[in-house]
């Protein structure tokens, strides 16, 4: 591979500069910066690497054609993040895979609560690796309604901003964390119907 | 966590309210006095302990899911990839 010709260094605005003023390697320095976070997010998303592979072309692709929209008010890698976001949900509505449904929060005459707080059974189980627990998790975000499952990859996994989430999707910061919310006791459900043992059986019962 | 300790709020939160702000206490969202009620509340209340014990897992391995970054070879060919499909885009 012929190594980039710019300085890899320069902070995105600089880059940009530069790629407009027509130099190409300079947005191959974006490119190689900011693939391994899409492709994260899109893996995430999708849990498919080719998935992923072609998440990371759409998002740069359309980075590319739209060059002239980024105006420096966010973060460029903001502006990319939701691309990728919306790339990951038009490919994901396609595929169809998730339940649209929302989910429930706790209120007076809904069963989550029921279902969440007399559960005994335990997640604080040690013989799992973490490592090994991360994979069970990453499969149980499946149960996850597409719009919960992009702001849970981002929170938890990605660890992106609550701003930066909220910018992404169009939502209001509340509402991240309102479905961030319910995302995680949602999965956290999941993990115990996946992972409960006898002991924590008998103790339920 | 039960009915019984619904009723006597803990800490001065029901049973409900550590469900509903568990996310606000593990991001560091609730003011100080509420982090205290929380806080005490599962000091006192066996089942909230446990609940909040598994949901801090979830996050806390979730979090430490380092699946997801792509290998140097996969990384080389996605960037090849973008900048071939731009030359071909012209």
């Amino acid at each position: 591979m012929v190594p980039c010709p710019v300085d890899p260094g320069l902070p995105d605005d600089a880059l940009i500069a530069l790629v407009r003023a027509g130099d190409r390697s300079a947005f191959e320095a974006l490119v190689r910066r900011h693939t391994d976070r899409i492709y994260a997010l899109g893996l995430g998303m999708m849990r498919d690497p080719v998935d992923a592979g072609d998440v990371v072309q759409e998002t740069f692709l359309q980075a590319w054609r739209r060059l002239a929209d980024w105006r420096g008010e966010a973060p460029f890698r903001a502006w990319l993040y939701r691309i990728a976001t919306n790339a990951c949900l038009m490919k994901m509505r396609t595929r169809r895979r998730h339940p649209e449904s929302p989910l429930d929060l706790p209120g007076p005459d809904e069963t989550i609560f029921e279902r969440q707080i007399p559960d005994v059974a335990r997640l604080t189980d040690e013989r799992l690796a973490d490592r090994q627990l991360g994979d069970i998790v990453l499969a149980a975000g499946d149960a996850l309604p597409d719009a919960y499952r992009a702001v849970w990859v981002m929170a938890d996994l990605e660890q992106a901003s609550m701003q930066e989430i909220a910018a992404a999707l169009d939502l209001s910061v509340a509402n991240v964390k309102t479905r961030l919310h319910r995302a995680r006791l949602k999965l956290r459900e999941v993990l115990i119907e996946r992972l409960a043992t006898p002991s924590d059986e008998e103790e339920r019962a | 966590m039960s009915d019984q300790m619904q009723g006597t709020m803990p800490g001065g939160l029901s049973c409900r309210d550590v469900l509903a702000l568990a996310s606000d206490f593990h991001d560091g969202d609730l003011a100080p006095a509420e982090t205290d009620s929380f806080s005490r509340h599962l000091e006192i209340c066996p089942r909230c302990d446990r609940f909040y014990q598994s949901f801090e897992r979830t996050i806390r391995v979730a979090r430490g899911a380092v699946l997801l970054r792509p290998s140097p070879e996969v990384r080389e060919r996605l960037v090849d990839g973008v900048m071939k499909r731009l030359s071909s885009a012209g």
